[in-house]
């Protein structure tokens, strides 16, 4: 496909805030700080600044040096460095990504949802249960939030959401850039006006001694440790294939050691203040942070802004502002999940945009609205409620946790073991302005696929005392947990298998 | 950008705790305990016989790895105990009055946030770090870009 078919960046700032846009979502504003707390607070930051050296920038560099070297998206270019082999990593990893993506417009569905809410209903003291059959009604915003996802106006959202991510992939990587232009500025206004409103309130300073001050007892536990470069993995987005998609719009000169650099830089600093804010917020009001993101997105801060002093009006606003700063960032989160898919179905089958879109929107807005099913299936909250949040539950778990970590230690794998390191090393010396040392391929090699498989080890050691979601309440349906680890494990090889063989890329010579 | 991994016990634990005695308080007479300064709590029920049966217990960094429990003298008969918060940070207070006569069990909880008596030297270390790593490494590598290329 040529150049002018696939399109490219128009700038150098408009690819690097398209690519920091993809990196910064939920995870940023609402997880880091919860993560940080739960690990230590400040003692976390040794571990995690550790990790943003050791795998954080290094398979950042893998990724874009992947797709800027061989001007493909995700499953092509491993094709390139390690055959059909190479190639089916690729897509498992993708349709991870593909099934994360689902959920998660699903998630800025219910945030758009908040987002009215955030107009009035939701800082009522309670909302009425009638779903629910065990419970008459709940404080809000956990009220309002079971309340929302168990009607069908959620579909209408997520079909919503799914209209603007369509619209925008539909048009090109222009629009992608376009898009991140506007939204990363404000985004980045909004945490320093939270941050701003966080310290001033009473007890808020008080909240960033809490961040920051360390407890380095956690620094012999090696759960701090795996948090750490849990959170680094998935907080750039490593593992999806996007940041190679992304840089397959590049021109094959691109310089990427500084770009990786600059992404990185300004995702951990997006995450930094977004951490302050939180922190003091939530310190001011006394609130117990979770290190999840729903519980933190939906329940916890939504609460804090309710405790706002000022009145009606400055919660309304700060809700308003906190729910459209989450969809801001969540969108150009979820243009790019869908865009690595695209360029791989189009760099492989040639579809053109308009096609992907029109197939894809169909199938990937079905997937959503699975997320979405208001049935109750657990009438008295003892798990999650409805089946589309049991479902988000356990799929998550699969798909996030596990495929794209194994996305990450395959890529790595085939670059440092199959291609060789000091081969991508080298091209990417031949346009970089900050040169990688030899120990980057001991990284690549060695150090960082030791790293993933300790916490894909320890993550799998866990799950022998029963499938995930084994002791979840879900009425009528007890064999969910294993239907949905064996639709991610087998549907994911099958599918991977199929698209991998299914059709052979024009011969072309191993851009090395 | 995708942490999400969240899991239902998660989920569930920050719903409030709707099903405790709405009569039955458990308070402080400072919004803010500040660490190392007796602060008094105050359980009230409007029908336990005996509140010198409550007991009471702080929970330091609820919900962390360096989460530790304490247990708190229990209160005189009139509710009231003071107590001297060792550690700054989040707190978890609750209040378990064991089932007593017809009385039933009754749990309490309240959030506390107990402020730092001093800035923190260790915590503006660590900012310093963290700011200066994130944020020069940015400015570093930005300026290194000036008067190059596209791309």
């Amino acid at each position: 496909m040529s150049v002018e078919q696939r399109g490219q960046w128009q700038s150098r700032f408009g690819f690097i805030m398209a690519a920091a846009g993809s990196a910064i979502g939920l995870g940023n504003i609402v997880f880091f700080g919860a993560n940080a707390y739960k690990y230590g607070a400040g003692a976390f930051y040794l571990p995690y600044l550790i990790a943003l050296f050791v795998v954080g920038i290094p398979v950042m560099i893998i990724e874009l040096g992947l797709g800027s070297n061989t001007r493909k998206a995700f499953p092509p270019s491993l094709h390139q460095l390690a055959g059909r082999f190479g190639e089916f990593w690729g897509w498992f990893a993708l349709l991870s990504a593909t099934i994360i993506t689902m959920y998660y417009i699903t998630i800025l569905a219910w945030c758009f949802g908040m987002l009215l809410g955030a107009l009035g209903d939701l800082w009522k003291p309670e909302t009425a249960l009638p779903a629910f059959s065990q419970i008459q009604s709940l404080p809000n915003p956990v009220g309002y939030f079971f309340n929302m996802i168990s009607s069908w106006w959620t579909v209408i959202f997520v079909v919503c959401i799914w209209a603007a991510n369509l619209f925008v992939i539909s048009r090109g990587v222009q629009s992608i850039e376009f898009v991140n232009k506007i939204f990363m500025p404000i985004m980045w206004g909004f945490i320093l006006l939270l941050i701003v409103r966080g310290i001033t309130l009473p007890g808020g300073l008080d909240g960033l001694y809490l961040l920051f001050t360390p407890n380095f007892e956690v620094m012999s536990n090696p759960e701090v440790w795996k948090g750490a470069f849990s959170q680094i993995f998935f907080t750039l987005s490593l593992g999806f294939g996007i940041m190679t998609a992304y840089a397959s719009y590049l021109p094959k000169d691109s310089d990427q050691v500084t770009n990786p650099l600059i992404i990185s830089f300004m995702n951990c600093g997006f995450e930094f203040l977004a951490g302050i804010a939180i922190f003091t917020m939530l310190f001011s009001f006394s609130m117990v942070p979770k290190a999840s993101t729903l519980s933190m997105t939906f329940f916890i801060i939504p609460e804090g802004i309710s405790k706002m002093p000022g009145g009606p009006w400055v919660v309304a606003a700060f809700g308003v502002m906190f729910f459209l700063l989450l969809l801001m960032a969540g969108i150009t989160s979820s243009v790019s999940l869908v865009e690595g898919l695209a360029s791989s179905i189009a760099d492989k089958f040639g579809f053109t945009r308009r096609r992907f879109v029109a197939l894809f929107g169909i199938l990937g807005c079905l997937g959503s609205v699975a997320f979405a099913l208001p049935q109750v299936v657990d009438p008295g909250l003892a798990s999650d409620g409805t089946l589309g949040l049991t479902l988000l539950d356990l799929m998550d778990h699969w798909a996030f946790s596990y495929g794209l970590m194994i996305g990450g230690l395959a890529e790595c794998l085939i670059v440092g073991w199959v291609f060789g390191a000091d081969k991508l090393r080298e091209n990417i010396n031949r346009y970089a302005q900050i040169r990688l040392p030899a120990f980057f391929d001991v990284l690549v090699k060695f150090i960082i696929p030791g790293i993933l498989i300790f916490i894909l080890g320890s993550s799998a050691w866990s799950e022998f005392s029963g499938v995930y979601g084994h002791n979840f309440t879900i009425n009528g349906m007890p064999w969910l947990p294993m239907a949905c680890f064996l639709f991610w494990l087998l549907g994911s090889c099958a599918v991977a298998a199929f698209l991998t063989w299914s059709k052979n890329y024009p011969t072309e010579e191993v851009q090395a | 950008m995708k942490t999400l991994i969240f899991g239902a016990v998660l989920l569930l634990s920050a719903i409030p705790a709707w099903a405790t005695e709405e009569a039955a308080t458990l308070g402080l007479d400072k919004t803010y305990p500040l660490q190392g300064e007796s602060v008094q709590i105050l359980v009230s029920h409007p029908s336990y016989p005996e509140l010198d049966k409550v007991r009471l217990k702080a929970t330091n960094r609820p919900s962390s790895t360096v989460e530790e429990s304490e247990d708190l003298p229990a209160p005189d008969s009139d509710g009231k105990v003071n107590w001297t918060p060792k550690h700054s940070g989040l707190v978890v207070l609750s209040a378990t009055a064991p089932a007593l006569g017809d009385t039933p069990e009754v749990k309490l909880s309240k959030n506390l946030s107990v402020r730092y008596p001093s800035f923190p030297p260790l915590g503006l270390a660590m900012f310093l770090l963290a700011a200066t790593t994130i944020f020069g490494g940015l400015i570093l590598v930005l300026s290194r870009l000036k008067g190059q290329q596209p791309a």
